[in-house]
């Protein structure tokens, strides 16, 4: 059998040159019975575990690499970690080239190089346990002749020489020539795509990164399209001359044994006082926050839930995880930067204990007791929002604590979305600007359903036309590959060791942020824990609110507030969080919320999951007791007749929660703690999108072989689908709730304050200040119109709670005028011009109409303020600049 | 300056006004039209056809799916209009480009009395706030970017 491993192919990571997917290549390098695939991409790594992943799944071998492009002369090379420490190597250098690239540009796929700048002498530090393969430049003189042999002798033994058929006259000649350098010669096929028909994707890709039109990138594009996967008998074909050249990639194959899966991860330690453990450090905290949460004296229920959950997360080690979130929250509050915990963290009593989440799960039942489950082994998941405006005080805070060397935030991939996709191409297939402008403004619908006939017809396009057909094509095809690495929006990933001897970390085009290349699904797929620091609008507004009525924290409002709840009986919700979309307003007089737990059923039911799921009218037909709450039974001999109960008593027979999915996959249809979790992973990421199938016949079978309804298991099975777009957990939920009712509250008794607060937190949430106060004003509140002898920059209240606008809501008006404003109130005209404000505040404020109490409507201020001129910037009798 | 011309100020300058809703100044001639207030359609029984007129405040698509949910806006209060697909295959335009929109329609209640209109015909009439204002400013402004020149701001859209 011949064997034969690819080595060199570049994935759609090497942005705007890569023209397949990481699922294609794996799929096709198997069916071609390739030995194992080496990933080059251009200083960059962000590829290789969607790589790793998809060749797992398709039972290929992969060697996690990079190719380094360097800014001296070298060639480049193909790096191949033999081990785990040469990975870290690898990493580290890749990290020493990105933070020297100043700022963090990864926009382009045009200048790898520009945005990791590597020499010849950094290779040499890093270059232990590494295998390299030099890829030679088009014409092999002699200064590639001395580089070789340079490179030869700081390298025995691990570097290679790459020699790929180009389909040229001369490509016999070259293999002659390249065999001859002192290095051996290794095949690789330099693969851009899986298979040929990518070919017109590839030059479509070119053009894009040259920033020109197809038909003028001539020679910089593909002269053929062979640069696609081959079996190892083709490439054996190939190098017939030179079969040593196709062993020896199975020589490096077998030196190079190192796999993702050996990046074990370890928690960050945090000082625990002397004599103490994590554990017990953990321990204590945990207590002395349940003293204070409980001051009337901690339930046995609780204090059982707590003794239990401090003993799994011994057993399984997580103490520093929450020591290391207690922290964070604990400098949070420190700050009164309002803070709470979101997902599968909040049914755990710890976390309410700690102060991590503000809902207590004892309080509420929370349906499963299993915060984080013992088979699962996987790390359990904190989510923290803060108030959106001072989000940045606590990032900043985590990378001073825990160094950038071991603190970074993840990637996102940003990927070419049907818009994008329609601008590109359409470039480069030399569209008129304002054809693509067209069709970029009709991407409403998704896969084939993008851009039909009748629609380019409508546009005045013609639909038959060859050029826009090929365009449309290759914007579909292009449509969903990456196209370039951003940050997330706050998940970081912190270690206890060197984070860059994992993966790469890079400077993010924002001040002071450092990022590291793999997203959020790559970090899950290796096990490494992230905590995501989010931004949330409705904390701002919050806090605000709160700090003009004189209340701490939301554990200080009163709870089961009937006026709260009448009003969102009502529907009467605009400015309430989660609740005030207009689906949301329309079934809060249907569902009519009246208490706590509702609220979370009331967020969770209004998603798309559920809608899609058809759960929405079977849940308020059972709760308006229009139907029977009834639970279906497996046969006696296959289990209880109330096991189904147990799971979905809470919501009356209707799965509306993640949770409840996987709960009923375990108990009706018998799944494994793994298979469940297997189904949530489909139902949760988008990755796996459309993998969720494959669980139809295991469920509806397992279900119906217990005696269950055939009919009733594929309708459970349609509901649990339809959380795979999205579904909520129900932990999630209810840290939402808890938001929902304290913005309700608010609403209900302070209206002027909320009011305000909601003005001071723009933009955020549905509705535009317009809508805000005409609300504010339907629920009785006194409201007056920004004014310059009246207003503050925010929005304030008044006495007799009046609510005044501040100059913010002047669309041009900058923060930095106001101040002169407040410091030396104006009475008059002159007095305003005194003030030495730009000509431009004073005609934004009489175009605002906001001189009024000086006398001056909108069209005589405007007259004034225009009549005025800019002051001089320069002293009138400085001294002139001296021209020679 | 009229009181139309200051409103249409008003809301240019800060995003709204306190002195009234500008659908106040067409109400006359939505009324000659036949147009009702929100707050009258809300009143009528189910079944009626109804000309209701508003500011476009929100367009969602929930789920990405069959229907579009429209809230209108007028001086008596909002009006909640559901256009169904093939309506809005017909009328995409309207939906997407108006911010003044006057929808036919008919009124649906729910047995828990959520009212809401039920689009047949959509027209476009964001051309009537121009004529609010009858726009005769003292000078000529000094050119902005054209969306700054929006009397309405754009609706918060499909989240």
């Amino acid at each position: 059998m011949i064997r034969y491993a690819e080595l060199q192919v570049a994935s759609a990571f090497s942005f705007l040159r890569g023209a397949s997917l990481a699922n294609e290549l794996a799929t096709t390098a198997a069916a071609l019975g390739i030995a194992a695939i080496g990933i080059a991409d251009r200083n960059t790594v962000a590829g290789v575990v969607r790589l790793h992943a998809a060749a797992k799944d398709a039972g290929i071998p992969l060697i996690p690499s990079a190719r380094l492009v360097f800014r001296d002369d070298t060639p480049d090379f193909l790096c191949y970690p033999q081990n785990r420490t040469a990975w870290g190597r690898l990493t580290r250098l890749l990290t020493l080239g990105k933070l020297r690239a100043k700022s963090g540009d990864t926009s382009t796929g045009a200048n790898d190089a520009a945005r990791c700048l590597l020499d010849y002498a950094d290779l040499t530090e890093h270059s232990a346990g590494q295998v390299f393969l030099v890829i030679p430049p088009h014409i092999l003189d002699n200064d590639f002749r001395a580089q070789v042999t340079q490179i030869r002798q700081d390298f025995p033994g691990t570097a290679y020489l790459a020699a790929t058929r180009r389909h040229r006259a001369d490509d016999a000649a070259r293999l002659r020539a390249l065999a001859d350098f002192p290095l051996p010669m290794l095949a690789t096929n330099d693969v851009l795509y899986h298979a040929p028909e990518r070919r017109p994707l590839a030059d479509v890709l070119t053009a894009i990164q040259l920033g020109m039109r197809v038909d003028q990138a001539g020679r910089a594009l593909q002269q053929n399209a062979e640069r696609h996967l081959k079996s190892p008998a083709e490439m054996l074909r190939l190098f017939r001359d030179h079969p040593e050249a196709v062993a020896r990639t199975i020589e490096v194959t077998e030196r190079c044994t190192f796999s993702l899966e050996e990046l074990s991860y370890e928690y960050p330690d945090e000082p625990v006082p002397p004599g103490l453990t994590p554990d017990g450090h953990l321990t204590a905290l945990t207590w002395t926050g349940a003293a204070e949460r409980f001051p009337n004296g901690i339930a046995t229920k609780t204090r059982d839930a707590l003794h239990k959950e401090l003993g799994v997360i011994k057993t399984l080690g997580y103490a520093r995880y929450f020591l290391t979130v207690h922290n964070i929250i604990r400098y949070a509050r420190g700050q009164k930067i309002l803070c709470q915990g979101r997902g599968s963290a909040a049914k755990s009593v710890v976390c309410y204990c700690l102060g991590i989440t503000a809902v207590n799960p004892a309080g509420i039942d929370l349906l499963f007791d299993r915060f984080i489950s013992a088979e699962r082994r996987e790390p359990p998941d904190i989510d923290v929002d803060f108030e959106h405006e001072r989000r940045e005080e606590v990032i900043q805070y985590i990378y001073q604590r825990y160094g950038r060397h071991r603190a970074g935030i993840a990637a996102t991939v940003v990927h070419y979305r049907p818009k994008s996709a329609i601008r590109d191409v359409g470039k480069a297939m030399g569209l008129s600007e304002d054809t693509t402008a067209a069709l970029a403004s009709q991407t409403w619908n998704t896969g084939a359903k993008l851009w039909p006939d009748d629609r380019l017809t409508e546009i005045g396009l013609d639909p038959t036309a060859a050029a826009l057909r090929r365009t449309i094509e290759l914007a579909r095809e292009l449509t969903g590959f990456p196209r370039h690495l951003s940050q997330h929006v706050g998940g970081f990933v912190l270690t206890k060791d060197r984070l860059d001897e994992t993966l790469p970390i890079g400077n993010a085009a924002m001040v002071d942020r450092t990022f590291i290349e793999w997203d959020k699904d790559d970090i899950d797929t290796l096990g490494i824990m992230k905590i995501d620091i989010l931004a949330l609008g409705m904390l701002t507004c919050i806090r605000k609110a709160f700090s003009l009525i004189g209340i701490a924290d939301l554990a200080d409002i009163p709870r089961d507030d009937p006026a709260t709840y009448a009003m969102l009986c009502r529907g009467d919700s605009i400015g309430v969080f989660q609740v005030e979309s207009r689906a949301q307003i329309n079934m809060l007089p249907r569902l009519r919320p009246q208490t706590f737990y509702d609220l979370v059923i009331e967020v969770a039911i209004v998603r798309p999951g559920p809608i899609q799921g058809d759960v929405v009218h079977p849940y308020l037909r059972r709760r308006q007791g229009l139907e029977p709450v009834s639970f279906p039974s497996p046969d006696p001999e296959h289990g209880p007749p109330d096991e189904l109960q147990r799971v979905l008593g809470k919501t009356l027979g209707v799965p509306l929660f993640q949770e409840q999915a996987m709960r009923i996959a375990m108990e009706a249809a018998r799944f494994t703690p793994e298979e469940a979790n297997a189904l949530r992973r489909s139902m949760a990421t988008f990755r796996s999108m459309g993998t969720i199938y494959r669980f139809f016949d295991k469920m509806v079978n397992g279900m119906t072989a217990r005696g269950y309804d055939r009919d009733f298991s594929e309708r459970c099975f349609r509901q649990i689908e339809g959380f795979g777009t999205y579904g909520f957990p129900e932990s999630h939920a209810a840290s939402f709730a808890l938001l929902v009712y304290a913005s309700a509250w608010l609403k209900c008794h302070h209206p002027a304050a909320f009011a305000c607060a909601l003005l001071n937190s723009q933009p955020m949430g549905f509705y535009a200040p317009a809508q805000i106060v005409r609300n504010a004003r339907e629920h009785g509140v006194n409201v007056r119109d920004v004014d310059v002898t009246a207003s503050a920059w925010d929005s304030i209240i008044e006495p007799n709670a009046t609510l005044r606008l501040g100059l913010r809501v002047i669309s041009g008006f900058h923060q930095e005028w106001a101040e002169p404003i407040l410091a030396c109130r104006p009475r008059d005209f002159s007095g305003l011009v005194r003030l030495g404000l730009p000509r431009a505040a004073l005609v934004a404020l009489a175009d605002a109409d906001a001189l009024r109490s000086i006398g001056l409507d909108r069209r005589a201020g405007l007259w004034l303020a225009r009549g005025i001129s800019d002051a001089p910037k320069l002293p009138l009798f400085a001294p002139l600049p001296i021209t020679p | 300056m009229q009181p139309g011309e200051h409103v249409i100020a008003d809301y240019r300058a800060t995003g709204l006004s306190l002195k009234t809703h500008p659908l106040r100044f067409l109400r006359p001639r939505l009324a000659a039209e036949g147009v009702l207030s929100c707050a009258e359609a809300v009143g009528k029984p189910a079944g009626a056809r109804v000309q209701v007129a508003g500011l476009v405040l929100v367009r969602q698509r929930p789920g990405g799916g069959e229907v579009v949910f429209i809230t209108l806006e007028d001086e008596t209060g909002i009006g909640s209009i559901v256009v169904w697909a093939s309506i809005l295959e017909t009328f995409r335009r309207e939906v997407i480009g108006s911010s003044l929109l006057l929808v036919h329609g008919r009124v649906q209640r729910s047995a828990e009395n959520v009212t809401h209109i039920i689009a047949e015909i959509l027209e476009n009439q964001s051309s009537a706030l121009a004529d609010i204002a009858e726009i005769s400013t003292p000078q000529p402004r000094a050119p902005r970017h054209p969306r700054a020149e929006r009397i309405i701001r754009p609706s918060r859209d499909f989240r």
